[in-house]
């Protein structure tokens, strides 16, 4: 029911945007010191049943290099058309990342995971190292990374 | 110079059949001493490493990737980057932010773009 009410809203959304309810979303990346070069991350969504939605962001200007961000790339088939509009610089180590960007509520306890797929030049990709539920109440708590992350957190 | 007359000579001694020259002459084959002491051109080794390992595996580089005319590291649309190719996604790269609509997936409302705010 209540995967049917979120898709009902998002579906708003997209017919009649003026319509659905959104609110302003802060995504910060804070990265580890991995020791190496700039890193790509790919920040993406997928619904309840693990079905990729769409994409947030790409941190990384060259999409040859896309194919390293090997679980966005498996669900998009590389398409780069995912991320226009979307794409800034890749983010060095130490560095933070904040994006601010205007989401639907319709995404929030509803089944949607955010994920970040990151990778480095002569390094190990790392797919899917971060990926958290969005809900109202995981707002402002931080998820650490495994390799390139040191933490994530999203916030309104 | 030397040498062309001595082989001239010699080659004549055999040529004409004529023992008397050779030996009266005192003539004798010299042993090409130039050749056992020339020096032979170092052979410098060369390692060809051609063994990449290129997709996600442990150590990958990027920069032996198959687009072999662009070896630079930097990003060529990274945000001090100016040029329209970056802009249009003429490149084969995606547009930058700001610069084309995000895209229509549902996840922004009104059209609104994400920005960075860093």
């Amino acid at each position: 029911m209540k995967s049917l009410i979120a898709a009902l809203a998002l579906s708003t959304a997209l017919i009649a945007p003026g319509l659905a309810l959104a609110r302003p979303v802060t995504l910060t990346v804070n990265m580890a010191q991995y020791g190496g070069p700039g890193a790509y991350l790919a920040v993406y969504v997928t619904d309840a049943s693990g079905a990729y939605v769409g994409s947030l962001w790409m941190a990384g200007g060259k999409s040859k290099y896309y194919k390293h961000l090997s679980d966005w790339a498996q669900m998009t088939g590389g398409d780069v058309a995912q991320v226009d509009g979307i794409t800034g610089a890749s983010v060095g180590a130490g560095q933070q990342l904040q994006l601010s960007m205007d989401l639907s509520d319709a995404l929030f306890d509803a089944g949607y995971t955010l994920h970040i797929d990151a990778a480095a030049e002569e390094m190990r990709d790392s797919p899917n190292e971060i990926a958290v539920p969005l809900t109202a109440t995981g707002a402002g708590q931080a998820v650490r990374g495994r390799r390139y992350i040191a933490d994530f957190t999203y916030g309104f | 110079m030397k040498r062309s007359l001595s082989l001239l000579l010699i080659a004549s001694a055999l040529g004409s059949g004529s023992a008397a020259i050779a030996g009266g002459q005192g003539l004798f084959l010299v042993p090409d001493v130039g050749l056992a002491s020339r020096a032979v051109p170092s052979a410098n080794l060369t390692l060809i490493d051609g063994d990449e390992d290129e997709d996600g595996g442990w150590l990958w580089s990027w920069s032996g990737d198959e687009d072999e005319d662009d070896d630079e590291d930097d990003d060529e649309c990274e945000d001090d980057d100016d040029e329209n190719d970056c802009a249009t996604g003429a490149t084969g790269n995606a547009a930058k932010a700001g610069t084309a609509p995000p895209p229509n997936n549902g996840l922004f409302t009104d059209g609104t773009a994400p920005v960075q705010s860093n």
